[in-house]
């Protein structure tokens, strides 16, 4: 059954100059449920774009944006922030934390605008990624690591069915990078989330059977090369 | 049903935390609304108060008659103990008005010395008998004695002394004191000792009243023939100048009086005799109806009032202002704050009402505060205008500005908040995200 379906996505942005860009030209993109893809892409290639495009904070130009058979593109602003509250969780690079909100507090934000906040619940997300004792920690008394969990633990919060991922392991080190994208992999197949990450780091998109080169598959990049 | 009380709760969720989150500024804000808001209902509800207290209640009579003059300045010296007396009109015509078939009570009034700044008036055991003072209700009542208390005796040197005097003084039954000549204009600290001659005549303090809320409070009441006879003073009631010896009896035809106090059998008969004594006269004047002549002051203080309703609408704008700074203020650093919460799903008008429910809630609270900062300012300005006047203003008093100044600070609220609103509702997410 198909999660995302995205046919002949087109979305520009006004230059400067006032000169209008396209950025993304995607054809053609399918993810099965509960399928991991990590899309690839060097810097400039669109990924967070695209990522944004998929979860209705970007408005797209033309072409359909189908995530579990509801077509994003077509939706209102106000009906796509519903859509993306219920249906699609974000981890973001730099995770986007609410500093001034503790470990669950930030979850239950995540629960806010969807499911609706349910304390246990979030505690539990949070213990199942090793944070059972960091609840009450606002996210600069935690490591990077941890801020990452927390964030994962928000996308997961209103049980959805597709979480996007923009370079998950950007800001983390080396050592730690596949240890945090295996407990991400891990806690999506439990919750039965799809998962597409984009990244540019040659470990991460190993880890994936299921690989794209977004160049290739973005018309208006940079390299566009047509191969997958 | 549900879905809106959760949108609400999370507007509240938000709100609070921010509040909390921007703690120092918020606390601020909510100082100078509070301010603003104790202002502007102090204002309106003083002048009003004032006016009230001054036109209506304390009175306890209808009309004075006095020396030709101002009927404002006669009233101000005779009900309110303010001000110098116009003047003195013969005993003769206090006996005429007294006579008159309209007047159903005349009390006279002689004026002239003091005891420590505060006015010592010279009257008949009457006043304390046939005269209610009260506030503006129903419930005016005699002036009403402390126990062990009586009235003076008329032919003997005894005072009876208003509760304001006998706090502020000291003197308490039995005590003896000696009038000093002279009155003060503004009241009991306007007079040094040392400038003041103490007559030798010496007075026991026979009664104290119980506080009544009215300008009797600060007042020693003695006989009237004691004016008449205390050293110094002489009497011009024939023209011909009279200095009362002891032993001695003093004709009527010597005496005279400050004013003559009445009550009038209808108020039809004040409109008469006004027209009598006012239009028909030279000798005297009539001021009547008193709360007229009263009300007549504050129509020319009338621009002293629109000038601090002005300062207090002013005060108004600067609280907004400070409102809509404070959020304006915090909006880049908020802006983030914002996009990350339309990114997990809080729509644009979502985060639009976070901010007016912020700013709205600020005026709430600063309003509330307004009801301390109200009650504090009217304490003193009561208190100020009890200890010059006697007369009370009640500070629990009911003004409609109690009602509508909280609202219309929740409407500038709402209205300041409008701009940073507007901001946060056209944060641009993922330009946002992406720079942060």
């Amino acid at each position: 059954m198909t999660l995302l379906r995205i046919e002949n996505l087109k979305v520009s942005f006004r230059d400067p100059g006032g000169d209008l860009s396209v950025i993304l030209d995607v054809p053609q993109l399918e993810m099965a449920q509960g399928e991991h893809v990590c899309l690839a892409g060097r810097s400039g290639s669109g990924k967070t774009t695209l990522l944004n495009a998929i979860a209705g904070i970007r408005r797209t130009d033309e072409g359909v944006v189908e995530v579990s058979g509801t077509d994003v593109a077509k939706l209102s602003e106000s009906q796509r922030d519903r859509f993306r509250a219920l249906n699609i969780g974000y981890v973001f690079q730099t995770f986007h934390l609410l500093g001034a909100y503790t470990a669950l507090e930030n979850v239950l934000m995540g629960m806010l605008f969807g499911a609706g906040p349910d304390r246990v619940f979030a505690a539990k997300l949070l213990d199942e990624l090793g944070l059972g004792d960091r609840l009450r920690h606002k996210p600069h008394q935690l490591s990077i690591g941890q801020q990452q969990r927390v964030a994962l633990a928000r996308a997961l919060a209103n049980k959805p069915k597709l979480v996007l991922a923009d370079e998950p392991t950007g800001s983390l080190d080396p050592g730690s990078s596949l240890e945090a994208l295996g407990l991400m992999r891990r806690a999506c197949t439990e919750h039965g989330a799809g998962l597409l990450v984009v990244s540019h780091d040659q470990k991460v998109i190993d880890d994936f059977e299921n690989h794209l080169d977004l160049a290739a598959i973005n018309r208006a990049a940079k390299g566009h090369g047509g191969g997958a | 049903m549900k879905s809106l009380l959760l949108y609400l709760g999370s507007v509240g969720i938000i709100v609070l935390r921010s509040l909390r989150q921007h703690a120092l500024s918020s606390l601020v804000t909510i100082l100078s609304v509070g301010l603003a808001a104790g202002l502007v209902m102090s204002v309106f509800s003083v002048a009003r108060q004032s006016r009230e207290a001054f036109s209506g209640g304390p009175v306890g009579f209808d009309a004075v008659l006095g020396a030709r003059g101002s009927q404002l300045q006669l009233v101000l010296n005779t009900v309110f103990h303010l001000e110098t007396s116009p003047g003195n009109i013969p005993w003769s015509l206090y006996e005429e008005i007294a006579a008159h078939p309209r007047v159903d009570l005349a009390i006279p009034y002689a004026v002239g010395d003091n005891f420590e700044g505060f006015r010592i008036v010279g009257t008949n055991a009457r006043i304390f008998d046939s005269v209610y003072f009260g506030d503006n209700s129903e419930s005016k009542t005699l002036l009403s004695f402390s126990p062990n208390s009586r009235v003076f005796d008329e032919a003997r040197r005894e005072a009876v002394i208003g509760s304001f005097v006998a706090a502020e003084t000291g003197l308490t039954l039995g005590s003896h004191f000696n009038p000093s000549h002279g009155v003060s204009e503004m009241g009991a600290s306007a007079l040094s000792d040392s400038a003041q001659h103490h007559h030798e005549q010496e007075y026991v303090v026979v009664g104290v009243l119980e506080p009544s809320g009215t300008p009797a409070d600060r007042v020693l009441w003695i006989p009237i023939e004691g004016i008449y006879r205390m050293d110094g003073h002489v009497l011009r009631g024939d023209g011909e100048v009279f200095a009362a010896e002891d032993g001695h009896e003093i004709g009527d035809d010597h005496k005279e009086v400050s004013a003559v106090m009445l009550k009038l059998k209808s108020n039809r008969d004040g409109f008469f005799l006004s027209q009598e004594i006012n239009g028909g006269r030279t000798d005297a004047t009539l001021a009547w109806p008193i709360s007229a002549s009263v009300a007549q002051l504050f129509d020319k203080l009338g621009w002293v009032s629109r000038v601090l309703e002005l300062v207090a609408y002013l005060v108004v704008v600067v609280a907004a202002g400070s409102i809509l700074a404070s959020l304006y203020n915090t909006m880049n650093e908020r802006r983030r704050e914002f996009a990350i919460l339309r990114s997990l799903g809080a729509r644009r008008r979502t985060v639009f009402a976070v901010i007016l429910c912020e700013s709205s809630l600020i005026a709430l609270f600063g309003s509330l505060l307004g009801f301390v900062f109200y009650l504090l300012i009217l304490s003193v300005v009561a208190g100020v205008v009890r200890d010059q006047t006697g007369v009370v203003l009640d500070v629990f008093a009911y003004h409609p500005a109690l009602l509508w100044t909280p609202i219309g600070m929740l409407g500038v609220g709402a209205i300041a908040g409008l701009l940073p609103a507007r901001k946060a509702y056209s944060t641009d997410v993922a330009e946002t995200l992406s720079r942060s």
